[in-house]
């Protein structure tokens, strides 16, 4: 990793690059720093600190914030007392670790690359060119960013949610949307931002939690939350949370000189003038490239767009204009979080595909010493308490902590650290443990989220089973918590040790077996997605079978003309569909059916019949890429004239050059047909943009052809926007109607009369059509084989659910099993595809293993005690325990280790009590809890 | 109350307590005459083994032994000492139960009355008091069984009303100990009768009525051995409605076509002696169509598990025999006038090709009301 780096220039080319870096000098050595924040407790020198947006200080010795990565401490030299006036080094005195170097210096580091991944990122739009938002002038106009950092908790009110005039509670908040996006006038950012609904009905919530009573309004012109779940959210923001949405955007705002409020003026869709006074206004500012990028984008040789936006191919989403560069994120244009991380591991598919020969020859890996058997020995513990510089040790008193442990059962040695953590006290660990004959440790520091592993292969190294280790957090929930209640957290530190010692003396050695892995993969569903990701693996070596339920591959993409670049998809996918066809690691089968599924990661067996036989299929990982399907729609006179069509026969119809297309003179788009309803209350996500293209093509093929779309909300996001323009500026006609004023369709001769009230006008309009176009949901079948078969979920829309919405967008929660396309949501063509080369790229982390470490802490079943009922099974999110008959008619729950996480939910929704996590037996929690109470 | 020596020494060893027992049939080395003979081993006390809690003190050996010896009362002579020498049974449901009862002691504030509030008409004082038991926490426990545990108590209270019995359902009534005491804990016992006596004599009642089969044995056995006679009379709701209602008129509409057929409680057959006043009960809507399992009246098979502890595949295999002895008397239905017995019979069918509906006496009855 190299931090503080600037890139000079990347040479060569894909497969062989040379990248040189200018390294900053850091002026702490990240080997010694155990960022124990002496050094910026010590620090005379403040300065702002842009992680909060310049809300608050920071000191010249910092870290951004506490998830940085590393978690390593840098002087920043521009403010450095030291740097500036020679004299200070209050950081080098009180380093208890000596690893302040001010004699770091700034290097020039040369990288050999196969492959170069663009993640820069973006600024927020700045709005101060925007006048009459005021921004400059009030402080307590704030954008959406500083306004996140308002309401976290590690933020400059320490997420007490007060406005930054007078530090008063506010009552009244306006949300001001597309600031700096959707404005070809005043900034010249004629895409949407893609993000700033969601964020801004989140912030709202958000700041309603925080405030009780608080009023919210958000002033928008379309609520763009087209994502999964997005919908929702903005459901339930309006109706439960009472989250005020006014359709109108503002246009100025004006400070009150001296209560510093903020008047509002604007007209309602009933053509009323408003005046509303807020306490505070937040700008929702859209994202940008930076002017750093902008010009390392030159020096790179990579294109960009007249956006300013990373310029891509939609059949190549994250490929950039050079050769072996690829993008990710919203360098290439404004996306949130799920798509960014998608994209960042369909780049990195792109790379594994280069580099794929030179796989691990990189790699080293560490030998540990034999395991000592201790299982004949009492238990002999060690316990470490930490004083964690003067975090925990300036609060609870350590030595009376460590004077209390002594005395308990089977703690043969104690011992205080001023710093747990640091290598020397590692090394020292080590010896003891050996020295002692200790078999069980226990560390009282800090949190075993970031500090167990450490001390475990610190077990490792001294020959112990690293499951014979248990920490108490006597720091994040004890000193930190309790600063100002001295005795009573060293009471608690006592409890907390002791309950750890307790639950060390159960603890027992775990084995962690390990079991091979098959290096071929399963595809099931041969749409874009599936061949997309069929061929990011066959393209890495890895054997792929494809299988599809139709006789021809292609799915959807079949069907559709274009993509939002205008790229034909049919020639595309059928070029893609005999690259799969012809590649020498890809086994299609088509008009397959899969009847039976086992296994786990690295070993899973599928039955499939193919042309009438069975075939046994054995490989490593799946990845479900069976799409959706367009719904049939029950209005609008569907199925009733054979000139109402959905979105995917419009498509067919514009191939065949059917005449209903190319003569019609009056064409009618109705969107949200069976999306955004009760039944199907999320957004279909594709449909407005795919009508607005539509509606230009029938532009292009005659000018004066009447063009009518018919809407809810026109969300075409991020770039999208530029077909919007485009159509407007064209002449098509968008009319907004709402759920209870839905539009209706007559046949009358030979015509067809869409009625729909015109919300600007007032009044119902009567449009004579040719044609009307349905922009119909997509939606998934209730009934899924695979979901029963693989065990996965679903959510209520019947679309597959991944593991986590935004951190592990294409991976299911049950290892080994992958996801892609419609499948998951409703998506473009260019989604799609970045899904499933993230899909490939995530399944190869497992294809590239020979063999496979299973967790050690993981369920386990009396069987004596299993009653074979199932609740386990139910309860358990990753497949690893199931029912299974041991003897005719009789059942019982059994373990698939190598699937199980140790979460425990079996345990709790065992009603016997035969269910249980290995070392967290109900009788060892009782006895932390005895011990607790003692 | 241990049995004397000397009635153990009238054990002729003939071994029809084990041929009798339904544990035996799962678990092999599962003996009772065996642990009559080890009582008298000092090596391996009994106190000390796991068998001592795998007893369903379902009186199936008892009722059968040429010499009365009452095994479930020797098994829980035991217990106490196991629990005493850290030997204590192994909770179920992660010994929430259990918990529940313990908090009864203390006061705590209950809702046990808000779902009669919603069913019929109660009173807090008068003639007839009605024992409802634990099924206002079944129906939160055990909502997983997607049943509503509290039917046996909604019927009983319809059919009250019907009968003009308005009762007295209270707040203040606790668990009536059966489970402590079958499980060893005589001083936990002691203190929910305590409270349930007073709250029983506060309420003014001459008549306690119990729809189950626990309660009512417990009050009408173990409460006068330990504090003597008591100031009411205690009643099995089966009884008293099978005695009030020819009188009262009350008409039931005949059942549909289905087949039912009827499970012995064993607190309520062979320890309570009540077989034929349910079947008399549950003959007013069927007419006749009751069929009756292999094993019925005293030689009925319990449902698989008691007092909420041990319950695993042996309990399991204990179930499925008598369920399938249930669907192989052609009935479509399984009624049972126990709400445990419900509650085992149903869970029992997770995951299993069975789907027997287990219904429990008071809401058939209820069920089939006329008017």
């Amino acid at each position: 990793m190299h931090t503080l780096a600037d890139v000079n220039s990347v040479q060569g080319e894909a497969g062989d690059f040379q990248v040189t870096l200018n390294k900053r000098p850091r002026y702490v050595d990240p080997d010694k720093c155990i960022a124990c924040g002496t050094c910026a407790e010590k620090c005379p020198a403040k300065m702002v600190d842009e992680f909060n947006e310049g809300l608050s200080k920071r000191k010249a010795i910092y870290v951004p914030y506490a998830q940085a990565v590393p978690l390593k401490y840098a002087i920043d030299a521009d403010h450095c007392i030291y740097f500036k006036k020679g004299k200070c080094r209050a950081c080098e005195k009180y380093c208890p670790t000596e690893a302040i170097d001010f004699g770091d210096t700034e290097r020039e580091v040369t990288l050999n690359a196969g492959a170069v991944i663009l993640a820069a990122g973006f600024q927020t739009f700045d709005p101060s060119s925007l006048d009459l938002y005021q921004y400059d002038q009030s402080p307590n106009v704030v954008t959406g960013m500083e306004f996140e950092r308002l309401l976290s908790a590690n933020g400059p009110y320490q997420g007490h949610l007060i406005r930054p005039s007078d530090h008063e509670e506010p009552k009244k908040i306006a949300w001001l949307q597309c600031v700096g996006s959707r404005d070809i006038n005043r900034c010249q950012r004629p895409y949407c931002s893609a993000v700033c609904c969601m964020y801004a009905v989140k912030e709202a919530v958000v700041a309603k939690e925080h405030t009780p009573g608080l009023d919210t309004a958000i002033f928008y012109m379309d609520i763009r939350t087209y994502g999964k779940d997005f919908e929702k959210y903005y459901d339930r923001a309006r109706e439960e949370e009472g989250v005020r949405f006014v359709r109108s955007r503002i246009h100025s705002v004006l400070e009150d000189p001296e209560t510093r409020n903020l008047h509002l003026s604007y007209f309602t869709e009933n053509g009323e003038l408003q005046t509303e006074e807020f306490d505070m206004v937040v700008l929702s500012v859209g994202m940008e490239t930076t002017p750093e990028f902008q010009r390392l984008s030159q020096d790179l040789g990579v294109e960009l767009d007249t956006e300013q936006l990373v310029s891509t191919r939609d059949f190549t989403p994250v490929q950039t204009s050079r050769p072996g560069v690829f993008v990710c994120g919203a360098l290439q244009e404004p996306k949130d979080i799920p798509t960014s991380v998608m994209e960042a591991s369909a780049a990195a598919c792109g790379a594994e595909v280069e580099l794929s020969r030179a796989r691990g020859t990189q790699a080293q890996s560490k030998v540990f010493p034999q395991e000592r058997d201790v299982s004949s020995e009492p238990p002999r513990i060690g316990v470490f308490v930490c004083n964690c510089g003067v975090n925990i040790g300036g609060i609870v008193d350590v030595p009376q902590v460590a004077e209390y442990v002594r005395n308990l059962p089977h703690v043969a040695y104690v011992q205080e650290n001023l710093f747990s953590c640091s290598q020397d006290t590692q090394d020292q660990m080590k010896q003891i443990i050996m020295e002692k004959g200790l078999n069980r440790v226990v560390v009282a520091a800090c949190t075993p989220r970031t500090h167990e592993a450490l001390f475990q292969e610190t077990l490792l190294d001294a020959g112990l089973n690293k499951y014979l280790f248990e920490m108490a957090n006597i720091r994040n929930q004890c000193s930190w918590v309790h600063s100002k209640e001295k005795d009573r957290a060293t009471d608690k530190a006592k409890d907390l040790v002791q309950m750890a010692v307790t639950r060390a003396r159960n603890l027992q050695p775990l084995p962690q077996p390990t079991v091979p892995v098959d290096n071929r993969a399963l595809v099931i569903g041969g749409g874009a997605a599936g061949m997309t990701a069929a061929l990011g693996l066959a393209e890495q070596g890895f054997y792929t079978y494809l299988l599809e339920k139709q006789d021809r591959l292609g799915g959807n993409a079949g069907f559709l003309t274009s993509t939002r670049q205008g790229e034909a998809i049919p020639q595309r996918v059928e070029a893609m569909s005999q690259q799969v066809q012809s590649h020498g690691m890809i086994e299609v089968l088509t008009q397959a059916e899969i009847s039976e599924a086992s296994g786990f990661v690295g070993n899973f067996q599928t039955r499939v019949s193919h042309g009438g036989q069975e075939r046994d299929l054995e490989h490593g990982v799946i990845i479900i890429s069976v799409g959706a399907s367009e719904h049939t729609p029950q209005e609008y006179e569907y199925g009733q004239s054979d000139r109402v069509l959905t979105h995917l026969e419009l498509d067919r119809a514009f191939a065949e050059s059917d005449t209903r297309v190319t003569q019609a003179r009056s064409v009618t788009f109705v969107q949200c047909v069976g999306s955004r309803e009760p039944d199907r209350p999320y957004c279909s996500k594709v449909c407005c943009t795919h009508s607005i293209k539509a509606a230009l093509r029938f532009k292009e093929m005659n000018p004066e052809t009447q063009v009518y779309v018919l809407y809810r909300d026109i969300r075409t996001y991020g770039q999208r926007e530029d077909l919007y323009h485009e159509a407007r500026r064209k002449g098509v006609v968008f009319i907004r109607f709402d759920l209870e004023n839905k539009p209706t369709v007559e046949q009358s001769e030979g015509k067809l009369d869409v009625r729909v009230r015109d919300h600007i006008l007032q009044r119902e309009l009567i449009l004579e059509s040719d044609l009307v176009v349905l922009a119909s949901a997509i939606a998934r079948p209730s009934e899924e084989p695979l979901a029963q078969m693989y065990k996965l979920p679903v959510n209520e829309d019947n679309f597959f659910m991944e593991a986590h919405a935004k951190l592990r967008p294409v991976e299911f929660a049950t290892d080994g099993i992958f996801l892609a396309g419609l499948a998951h949501y409703p998506k473009p063509i260019e989604e799609s595809i970045a899904q499933a080369q993230a899909a490939a790229s995530r399944a190869a982390t497992v294809l590239c293993r020979e063999q496979y470490t299973v967790e050690g802490l993981v369920s386990r079943v009396d069987e004596a005690l299993c009653r074979g009922c199932g609740e386990c099974e139910q309860a358990c999110p990753y497949n690893a325990i199931a029912v299974e008959e041991v003897e005719p008619g009789q059942y019982r729950a059994r373990v698939r280790a190598a699937m199980c996480k140790g979460c425990g939910a079996c345990a709790v929704a065992c009603p016997t009590g035969a269910a249980s996590v290995y070392n967290f037996e109900e009788q060892t929690i009782l006895n932390m809890m005895q011990a607790a109470l003692n | 109350m241990q049995l004397t020596q000397q009635q153990i020494n009238y054990c002729m060893e003939c071994g029809v307590c084990t041929g009798s027992c339904p544990v035996s049939y799962e678990w092999e080395s599962f003996s009772p005459r065996q642990m009559i003979r080890r009582s008298l081993d000092q090596e391996t006390p009994l106190n000390l083994t796991r068998e001592v809690w795998a007893c369903l003190t379902c009186a199936r050996c008892s009722e059968r032994c040429p010499v009365g010896i009452d095994f479930p009362e020797f098994i829980r002579s035991y217990r106490k000492e196991a629990r005493d020498r850290d030997n204590p049974p192994r909770e179920s449901h992660h010994g929430i139960l259990q918990t529940l009862t313990r908090l009864q002691t203390t006061g705590v504030q209950q809702n046990r009355t808000s779902w009669a509030e919603e069913t019929g008409s109660f009173r807090n004082q008068g003639d007839f008091f009605y024992f409802v038991g634990c099924q206002p926490y079944f129906q939160i426990l055990f909502r997983y069984l997607d049943l509503d545990a509290l039917d046996p108590a909604k019927g009983a209270l319809k059919l009250l009303n019907h009968l003009g019995i308005n009762p007295v359902i209270s707040n203040a009534e606790c668990c009536c100990g059966h489970d402590a005491l079958w499980t060893g804990d005589e001083d936990l016992f002691r203190q929910l009768a305590e409270r349930n006596l007073e709250t029983i004599r506060d309420s003014g009642a001459h008549t306690v009525l119990f729809s189950c089969p626990e309660g009512y044995l417990t009050f009408k056995e173990q409460y006068p051995r330990y504090f003597g006679e008591l100031p009411f009379r205690v009643r099995h709701l089966t009884e008293f409605l099978d005695q009030e209602i020819p009188s009262a008129g009350l008409e039931f509409r005949p059942s549909s076509q289905e087949v039912l057929t009827y499970h012995d409680p064993c607190r309520l057959g062979r320890q309570g002696g009540i077989y034929e006043a349910p079947r008399r009960l549950i003959n007013l809507p069927t007419q006749g169509r009751l069929q009756e399992m292999d094993r019925n009246r005293a030689n009925a098979m319990c449902c698989g598990t008691t007092a909420w502890i041990e319950c695993s595949s042996c309990s399991k295999g204990v179930q499925l025999e008598r369920l399938n002895e249930a669907v192989e008397t052609g009935a479509q239905r399984l009624i049972t006038a126990c709400p445990k017995c419900r509650l085992h019979l149903t869970c029992a069918q997770e995951n299993t090709g069975l789907q027997l509906p287990v219904e429990d006496i008071y809401s058939y009855l209820a069920r089939h009301l006329e008017g």
